[in-house]
């Protein structure tokens, strides 16, 4: 019963997510190209610094809280680093969505850190779903996904400013009658002079591929 | 008599050539639902609407292009019946469209003017409204005309160009983001410079790119083109590989005269794209290698159809193909896609031009018109409607026919759907698509 209970919780598919992605990582490394029956990724990601992202347009400034501190984030006082912004919410079902960026976001702050390049980037989770992702839920996720120091969890805290941030980015959400909330997966990576360079998506997020990109950006 | 014969063949292959050149302005880059963007949610059950890009013809009263919106769903009381339409005020050479990875905006080419239009479709998706005119697009791009494929990439769209401002086919594609900002523009290699379709696959991070011609010769009269040896030079023959995060391209294939639509198989095991060469009519299969790089490779004929555009099912086995010059629709099983089976031909008359198919492969619908300067005079303006069947058949839907003859020339074909944008059902219509790239399958 229990079982049963945690199995369909996203915790559970976040978990399963992380397994996945971190076994998927450690399939990536040998050199032989993969077919697609073996189900593992079809191509390696880019050398870092081997290609340029397009600036995509200035980033739109705006302030969330920190869940875990409690203090104010404004998008401007980050200048200098870079950013990795992903907009999501703790209860979304999809496997293929939330729980996905957040298994990235996870990948990429142990990759940023045994690079040693942990200072100079910031992992930004806000979530659209500020009414039910309360502080308190956004820190128990926290503690489920074992975000570090160097990742903020956020909240915009009211709804008004929920969709000013959601229409700045250009990020649709709708809320399906069963709760549930329809959304495009979009993760943002903005460069330390605060222009979005790189928009995923879910069929394009990668750890290794968010890594490539921002080594590149902070090679400029 | 074998004399008269033979002329008549060699006046038929020239008319075919011609009009296969034609073809490739009128082929729908992304209109079927198995062919959408990988960054697209899909619409895996019944489509309510068929947003149908339509020329303004004053011949027929219509004075402007316009996005024509059908009911498509049965269950509806207005089923086969258009719920809108939308002018932009201008005849643009109305041709392809696209829409953004969130199924939000319609993007709306016009070959002659090089004018895009942006149209809302999640605000009233029965009703789409216009919200942005480009009217800069060749200023802002430096240099590039004729937007003719959209595809959206993630939060941004990516418009394959078929010619320049100087009207010759040297041309590029561009950038946008999904409310209308440009970005950045990427011109053709030097040695393969036409373009015409472009094609991402998520899994492999490769961008597939074909070529046709250029606006001198599209916005002509086709019997002059066919006329002139000139013009009749100016069609790419490649299609090419490019590294889709860099935007590099990394192999160019010559593949034959004109290679317009490509369709990559859509199953997860499968790594090929098929396309079709509108001036020598070949089925071109573009396969990757167990190293990795690409071969490309002629499978099939098609016959001397002008084909124009393509629909492969999401299960890659059916592959319906139009013959503009001829109006036929051929369906091919392509279970091997090495050896593509003709299943049956269907004629339309007196020309054919975009197919697109729902997601379970049970709808297939047709439009007829290709350019402005290439259509026949006795062309008829419809859309209709073919069921597959249990029998591996297409049957037409007789009844649905939709009459364009006062609305203008219908081109391409996009869905659309409530579901889209959170209604009730939406969970059971509406695929988020896209096995995640890092997770295991």
């Amino acid at each position: 019963m229990r079982f049963a209970r945690a199995v369909a919780t996203p915790a559970a598919a976040i978990a399963g997510l992380l397994a996945g992605a971190i076994a998927c990582a450690a399939a990536a490394q040998p050199a032989a190209t993969p077919s697609p029956a073996d189900g593992e990724p079809l191509y390696r990601a880019d050398a870092p610094g081997t290609f340029e992202l397009p600036v995509l347009y200035e980033a739109p400034d705006f302030e969330v809280r920190d869940a875990a501190t409690g203090a104010p984030v404004a998008l401007r006082t980050l200048r200098g680093r870079v950013v990795v912004l992903s907009l999501f919410y703790t209860h979304c079902p999809d496997g293929n969505a939330c729980p996905l960026a957040t298994a990235t976001l996870r990948s990429a702050e142990r990759a940023l850190a045994e690079k040693g390049l942990a200072g100079r980037v910031t992992l930004l989770s806000v979530t659209f779903d500020e009414a039910r992702d309360t502080p308190e839920v956004l820190r128990a996720h926290r503690d489920m996904v074992g975000a570090g120091p160097g990742w903020i969890l956020a909240t915009p805290e009211t709804a008004e400013r929920r969709a000013a941030l959601l229409a700045a980015y250009d990020q649709r959400i709708a809320r399906a009658p069963d709760g549930s909330i329809v959304h495009p997966l979009r993760v943002y990576v903005i460069d330390r002079r605060g222009r979005v360079r790189q928009i995923y998506s879910q069929s394009w997020l990668r750890a290794d591929v968010l890594m490539s990109d921002v080594e590149t950006l902070l090679a400029e | 008599m074998t004399l008269h014969r033979s002329a008549t063949r060699v006046l038929s292959r020239a008319l075919v050539a011609l009009t296969a050149s034609a073809l490739v302005a009128a082929a729908p880059a992304l209109a079927d639902e198995p062919c959408q963007s990988p960054y697209m949610a899909k619409i895996v059950g019944q489509e309510d609407y068929v947003y149908v890009w339509t020329l303004g013809d004053p011949a027929l009263g219509a004075q402007s292009d316009s996005l024509v919106t059908i009911d498509a769903n049965p269950a509806s009381a207005t089923y086969g019946k258009v719920l809108s339409r939308a002018e932009v005020g201008s005849i643009n050479e109305a041709h392809h469209g696209g829409l953004t990875d969130d199924r939000a905006r319609l993007w709306l080419g016009g070959l002659d003017s090089s004018r895009i239009f942006v149209f809302d479709v999640a605000t009233d998706p029965a009703k789409p409204k216009l919200v942005r005119t480009i009217d800069n697009t060749t200023e802002v791009t430096g240099g590039l005309a004729g937007p003719h494929t959209f595809i959206a990439l993630p939060g941004r769209m990516l418009v394959a160009f078929l010619s320049s401002k100087d009207g010759s086919g040297k041309t590029g594609m561009a950038e946008f983001t999904n409310d209308g900002r440009y970005v950045r523009t990427i011109w053709m290699p030097a040695d393969a410079p036409y373009g015409y379709d472009a094609r991402p696959s998520a899994k492999l991070n490769r961008l597939l790119t074909s070529s046709f011609t250029g606006k001198n010769v599209y916005m002509t009269e086709l019997p002059k083109v066919l006329a002139t040896p000139e013009l009749m030079k100016q069609f790419g023959d490649s299609m090419i590989v490019w590294n889709l995060h860099t935007m590099k391209p990394l192999q160019t294939f010559r593949v034959g005269g004109a290679p317009l639509e490509i369709r990559w198989a859509s199953s997860p095991e499968n790594d090929w794209a098929v396309s079709t060469t509108a001036l020598d009519h070949k089925m071109v299969l573009v396969k990757r290698k167990p190293d990795g790089t690409f071969e490309a490779k002629t499978v099939a004929d098609v016959g001397e159809i002008l084909p124009v555009d393509l629909s492969l099912s999401a299960d890659d086995k059916h592959l319906y193909v139009t013959g503009f010059m001829t109006g036929e629709l051929k369906h091919y099983d392509m279970s091997d896609p090495e050896k593509p089976v003709l299943v049956e031909t269907i004629n339309l008359g007196p020309q054919a031009n975009m197919v697109s198919q729902s997601w379970d492969g049970k709808r297939i619908y047709v439009t007829g018109s290709l350019l402005s300067k290439w259509d026949k005079p006795d062309a008829k303006w419809w859309m209709k409607k073919f069921t597959l069947g249990p029998d591996g058949k297409l049957a037409e839907e007789k009844g649905f026919e939709v009459d364009f003859s006062k609305l203008g020339r219908p081109h391409q074909m996009n869905f659309g759907s409530k579901a889209l944008y959170g209604e009730a059902g939406g969970v059971d219509r509406v695929a988020s698509l896209g096995a995640p790239a890092s997770a295991a399958r």
